[in-house]
């Protein structure tokens, strides 16, 4: 598979303090790959390093085959809150990477305006932030980081704000959007039915400094409620004693 | 429906206050328990009010032109050295102790330098006002700055947004709920400032009718004229509230 986005050999400390050793990861094109890891370990630098706004002390980040490495502004990022503006209405918000790249306002709300409806956002454009519920601001923040990037999307907790129903409802939801924008996602959680659900590869993120311990293909059966299968408990089962390893090999070697 | 009956009561109940008052006011004055010159009644004061109505209105137009000018001045300077400061650390550092000390001095005692450096016209109180109103309006500002959200001003640099942009998309809009408290408290300030340097000479203004008024002890013209002054601070507040509603049309949707 294509790799639209890789990072090879990262480390980073902070103050002396090793959070991040040699970690690789790719993300596909068309692929969901989840980040999982324990809270604290390091998921949200590996973004950060990941979108560029943080430098890592070693290795490089290469988006399409091109090194660009600590450039920011170049892969889309969508975080836990929506950080929807409250002072724009949901198109302008929806519109604002295009805005930014100097498009004429207009034209670009015009555009985001057309793929609402696709993000189930429909007679959403005048409204305020405000007035919509946690589900739809953070479809209107996901409509957004697509427009900004349709190369590559980085996700970190994007649901966990959201109670538990709107989250399931909104899971599902994303799966299917994802695949019909044909989207390559990187998402960050902790939470290993999220993982499950979305991905179809996991990486797990443990240890100190945290390093990749693992990796995972990622295939549950299509289905109305495939975390009601024996294939997913078992998985659940397995993770679970990986990210409690917490820096073991999974073959038992250190 | 239940709420209002309650809401009307709640309004009712400082006007029924206020009555209350002028008529012991009233009271006190025709039963001569208070000499007339000392304190003159409600109904004379409202006498003199109509009578000096034109005359009020007018020396009020200055007062307001100066009160603007000095008022339009700090906000400018405000918003330009505010921006600066949120840019340029050094400068905030440099600036802010300096802004300080613009607050702590009294305007009433530097009024009278003012008129031996600027003379008996606008000049002087529209530099009074403008050292009255001006901190207000800084501090306001940049706390607003201070306000954006960081998590956005992080998403703009992941777009790779630059300063203007971030200030103009983001930093301003946030601190438009700051600018405007703070603009309360100096759309007060400006009137009060201006009355004041107005005291000191002049041809016309409020202030300088107040003075007159005093000198010749005709205390219900004094009184007239304080209310006038009480009044123009409240309907520019009430319009400053009128125009905060109006330019952040999404307000009236956040309830938390």
């Amino acid at each position: 598979m294509e790799a639209v986005l890789k990072a090879e050999g990262i480390a980073k400390s902070y103050e002396g303090r090793r959070v991040l050793s040699d970690i690789n990861v790719t993300l596909g094109k068309g692929e969901t790959v989840c980040l999982l890891g324990v809270s604290g370990i390091g998921k949200t630098t590996l973004f950060n390093i990941l979108s560029g706004l943080e430098a890592p002390d070693s290795g490089r980040v290469l988006l399409g085959g091109e090194d660009v490495t600590g450039k920011s502004g170049l892969v889309g990022y969508m975080q836990q809150s929506d950080l929807l503006l409250p002072y724009r209405t949901i198109a302008e918000n929806a519109a604002l990477p295009l805005i930014l790249r100097g498009e004429k306002k207009r034209d670009a709300v015009k555009k985001a305006s057309a793929m609402l409806a696709d993000f189930g956002l429909e007679g959403c454009e005048k409204l305020y932030p405000a007035q919509l519920s946690g589900g739809m601001r953070q479809r209107a923040a996901l409509l957004r980081s697509c427009l900004f990037s349709s190369t590559a999307l980085l996700m970190d907790e994007p649901f966990s704000a959201l109670d538990a129903i709107t989250r399931a409802g909104m899971q599902k939801w994303f799966k299917r959007v994802a695949r019909e924008q044909g989207l390559s996602v990187f998402l960050i959680t902790h939470d290993i039915n999220e993982a499950l659900l979305l991905s179809d590869r996991i990486y797990i993120l443990a240890g100190s400094p945290g390093k990749i311990i693992c990796e995972l293909p990622n295939s549950l059966p299509e289905g109305e409620n495939p975390e009601l299968t024996r294939e997913f408990l078992e998985s659940k089962i397995k993770i679970t004693e990986l990210v409690a390893g917490g820096g073991q090999q999974p073959n038992g070697k250190d | 429906m239940t709420k209002k009956p309650r809401s009307i009561i709640s309004k009712l109940c400082p006007i029924v206050f206020l009555a209350l008052i002028l008529a012991v006011w009233e009271g006190v004055c025709r039963a001569g328990l208070v000499r007339e010159f000392m304190l003159p009644s409600p109904t004379k004061v409202f006498k003199a009010l109509i009578t000096e109505a034109p005359t009020l209105l007018s020396h009020s137009r200055v007062t307001l032109l100066e009160a603007a000018a000095g008022l339009g001045l700090s906000i400018a300077a405000a918003l330009v050295l505010a921006v600066l400061m949120d840019r340029f650390t050094l400068l905030y550092e440099a600036g802010y102790p300096l802004a300080v000390v613009t607050q702590t001095i009294p305007t009433v005692a530097i009024a009278p330098l003012l008129v031996l450096w600027f003379g008996y016209g606008m000049a002087p109180k529209i530099v009074l006002i403008f050292v009255a109103c001006f901190f207000p309006m800084l501090i306001a500002l940049l706390g607003g700055f201070k306000t954006a959200d960081p998590g956005v001003l992080r998403l703009y640099r992941s777009m790779g947004a630059g300063y203007l942009r971030v200030l103009w998309d983001v930093k301003l809009p946030y601190a438009l709920d700051s600018f405007f408290s703070g603009l309360r408290i100096s759309v007060s300030y400006s009137v009060i400032g201006a009355v004041i340097s107005e005291w000191l000479g002049g041809s016309g203004g409020l202030g300088v009718y107040m003075t007159r008024v005093r000198k010749s002890f005709a205390f219900d013209k004094m009184f007239a004229v304080i209310i006038v002054t009480s009044a123009v601070s409240l309907v520019l507040i009430k319009l400053v509230d009128v125009i905060h509603a109006a330019v952040m049309p999404w307000k009236k949707y956040e309830k938390n």
